[in-house]
C-alpha cells in the first residue's frame, strides 16, 4: 500500500514539474520580444555557457573519439576491413557521440551552474526583489539562459565533431597502424551532410532543456543551501535522463529505418 | 491608501493568516508588530502580490491586486518599494547597477542621468561613493542601506519594510530609523514595516497593527497601544 502512495506522489510530482516547465517554457516564449534590450544578458550567458565550457568539451572529446576508435578497431578484427574504420567512428561520432556526450557534459558543468546560482537567488530572495521592481525574473534570468543554450550548444559540437574525430585518427594512424589516407577516405565515403546536421538538430533542443531545467530547479529551491543543494543535484538527474530520452526520440524521427 | 481585507493563507495545511483586516492611510508609516513567525512577512508579501492569498483581497488605492494579470500587478508593483530583511541585493551585480536595475528596466533615462538619481539615492542613505562596489565587500547595515536605496530608486509612493532593523546593532539600527523617518519626511510616502523590534517600532511608527494567531489583535497610534489593557499586548510591550 506504502509503495503505491510513493508511486503516486512521485507521478504527482512529476505532473507538478511536468506542468512547471511548461509554464515556464511559455514564459520564455513570452518574454523572447524583450531580450532586444537585454543584449549584455544574453552574451555573458553566451560567454559562460559557450566560450567557458569550451576547454572541457575539448578534453572529453579528444577522448570519446579516440576510445570509439580503438573500440571499433578492436571490433572490426577478422570481421570488418580498416578501411572502413574511418566511416564508422565519424557516423557514430557526429551522430550519437559527439552531441550526447557533449551534452552530458554540458548538463553537470552548466545545468548545475544555472541551478545553483538561481537557487542562491531565490533563497536568499533576490529573485522576490526583482519581481518586487517589477522585472519578470523568467525574462530577465530564464530566457537569456535558454537561448544561449540552444545557440552554444550546437556550436560546442561543432568543436567536440572536430576533435573527436582528430582523436580518433590519432589512435587509428599511430596505434591501429591505420594509413592517414585510409582513415580520412573511410570517412568521406560514406559521409552525409544530415549527419553533422542532424546531431546539431538534437544540440538546439538539448541546449534548451539542459538551461531550461537548471532555471526550473533553481525557481523552485527553498530551504536555504540545503534547498540549494538538492535543487542542482534535481537539475543535472533530469537534464541527463531527458537528454538521453529525447536523443531516443529524435533518432526515431530523424532517422527512419 | 492599502485596504486588506479578510485575507486568508495556509503553507502545508498550516494557516498562517486567519482573516486578516487593515487600512493604511497615505502618507503614514505603519508598523505591524508580532512575535517571530507569526506571518508578518507573509502579509507584507501580500501586499505587494508576491504571494496570493488563498482567500480574500488587497486593494492598492482602489486597484485589486490579487487577480490582476501579470503585466497590470507589474504597473502596480511600479508604485513601491521594497526593503528585505536580508537586503536581497543581486550579488553579481555592483552597487550602482542594483540601484539602477529599476531605472534601467522601466525608464529611457541616459547613463549619465542615471548616475546622477543613483548618486543622490546613496547620498540620501549615507553611501555616496560606493557606487562600484559589490554586496560581499559590504557589512550588513550598508547592505540595508543599499537595499533602501534600490527601494526608493523609482520615487516609489509606497515603501514596505521587512524586519528593517534586525541583525543590526543598536547604533546601525537607529541609522535605519532615522533613514526611514528622513525618507517619511522628504518624501512623504506611505511606510509600512513589519518587526519585533519594538524600540524600532515606537520610533518610526504612526500607527501599530498587531498581528496574532493569523489576526489583527490591535491598531491604534504608539500611545494607543501603550495604554491597552489588552494582556496579549500588554505582554507583548513589556519586553520593550
Amino acid at each position: 500500500m506504502n509503495l503505491f502512495r510513493y508511486l503516486g506522489r512521485l507521478f504527482y510530482t512529476f505532473l507538478l514539474d511536468l506542468g512547471g516547465v511548461f509554464v515556464m517554457a511559455i514564459g520564455v516564449l513570452k518574454s523572447l520580444p524583450s531580450q532586444f534590450r537585454h543584449g549584455k544578458l544574453l552574451s555573458d550567458q553566451m560567454l559562460l555557457m559557450g566560450v567557458n565550457s569550451l576547454p572541457l568539451i575539448l578534453l572529453t572529446s579528444i577522448f570519446s573519439g579516440a576510445v570509439s576508435s580503438w573500440q571499433a578497431a578492436y571490433q572490426f578484427q577478422g570481421y570488418v576491413p580498416l578501411r572502413y574504420l574511418g566511416t564508422a567512428v565519424s557516423k557514430a561520432i557526429f551522430i550519437e557521440l559527439s552531441p550526447v556526450l557533449t551534452a552530458l557534459v554540458v548538463a553537470g558543468r552548466v545545468g548545475a551552474a544555472i541551478a545553483a546560482e538561481l537557487g542562491t537567488m531565490r533563497v536568499t530572495e533576490q529573485i522576490d526583489a526583482m519581481e518586487t521592481l517589477a522585472i519578470d525574473p523568467v525574462g530577465y534570468l530564464v530566457t537569456p539562459r535558454v537561448i544561449s543554450g540552444m545557440i552554444m550548444l550546437p556550436i560546442l559540437i561543432v568543436f567536440a565533431d572536430i576533435i573527436a574525430i582528430l582523436g580518433a585518427a590519432a589512435v587509428a594512424i599511430f596505434f591501429v597502424d591505420v594509413e592517414p589516407e585510409t582513415f580520412f577516405n573511410g570517412m568521406k565515403m560514406f559521409f552525409e551532410v544530415s549527419d553533422v546536421t542532424s546531431g546539431m538538430m538534437k544540440a538546439v533542443v538539448f541546449g534548451g532543456l539542459i538551461a531550461i531545467l537548471g532555471c526550473f530547479h533553481g525557481f523552485k529551491a527553498h530551504g536555504g543551501a540545503e534547498g540549494v543543494g538538492i535543487a542542482t543535484t534535481r537539475a543535472v538527474v533530469t537534464a541527463s535522463v531527458l537528454v538521453l530520452v529525447s536523443d531516443f526520440v529524435m533518432a526515431t524521427l530523424l532517422f527512419s529505418v | 491608501m492599502i485596504r486588506i481585507e479578510d485575507i486568508h493563507i495556509s503553507f502545508e495545511n498550516k494557516a498562517v493568516l486567519r482573516g486578516v483586516d487593515l487600512e493604511v492611510r497615505d502618507g503614514e508609516v505603519m508598523v505591524i508588530l508580532g512575535a517571530s513567525g507569526c506571518g508578518k512577512s507573509v502579509l507584507l508579501k501580500h501586499i505587494i502580490g508576491l504571494l496570493s492569498p488563498d482567500s480574500g483581497k488587497v486593494f492598492v488605492n482602489g486597484t485589486e491586486i490579487t487577480s490582476l494579470p501579470k503585466h497590470e500587478l507589474y504597473r502596480v508593483r511600479r508604485s513601491f518599494g521594497m526593503l528585505f530583511q536580508s537586503a536581497a541585493l543581486f550579488d553579481s551585480m555592483t552597487v550602482y547597477e542594483n540601484v539602477s536595475l529599476g531605472l534601467t528596466e522601466h525608464t529611457s533615462a541616459s547613463e549619465t542621468e542615471k548616475r546622477e538619481i543613483v548618486a543622490s539615492k546613496l547620498e540620501l542613505v549615507g553611501l555616496s561613493g560606493t557606487e562600484d562596489m559589490y554586496p560581499a565587500e559590504l557589512s550588513g547595515g550598508m547592505r540595508k542601506r543599499v537595499g533602501l536605496a534600490r527601494a526608493i530608486c523609482m520615487d516609489p509612493a509606497i515603501v514596505l519594510y521587512d524586519e528593517p532593523t534586525t541583525g543590526l546593532d543598536p547604533v546601525i539600527a537607529d541609522t535605519i530609523n532615522e533613514l526611514i523617518l528622513r525618507l517619511q519626511e522628504r518624501l512623504k510616502i506611505t511606510s509600512i514595516a513589519v518587526t519585533h523590534d519594538m524600540r524600532s517600532a515606537f520610533k518610526i511608527a504612526d500607527r501599530m497593527a498587531m498581528l496574532s494567531e493569523g489576526k489583527i489583535r490591535f491598531v491604534g497610534t504608539p500611545d494607543e497601544i501603550s495604554a491597552s489593557q489588552d494582556p496579549l499586548v500588554v505582554e507583548f510591550l513589556s519586553h520593550r
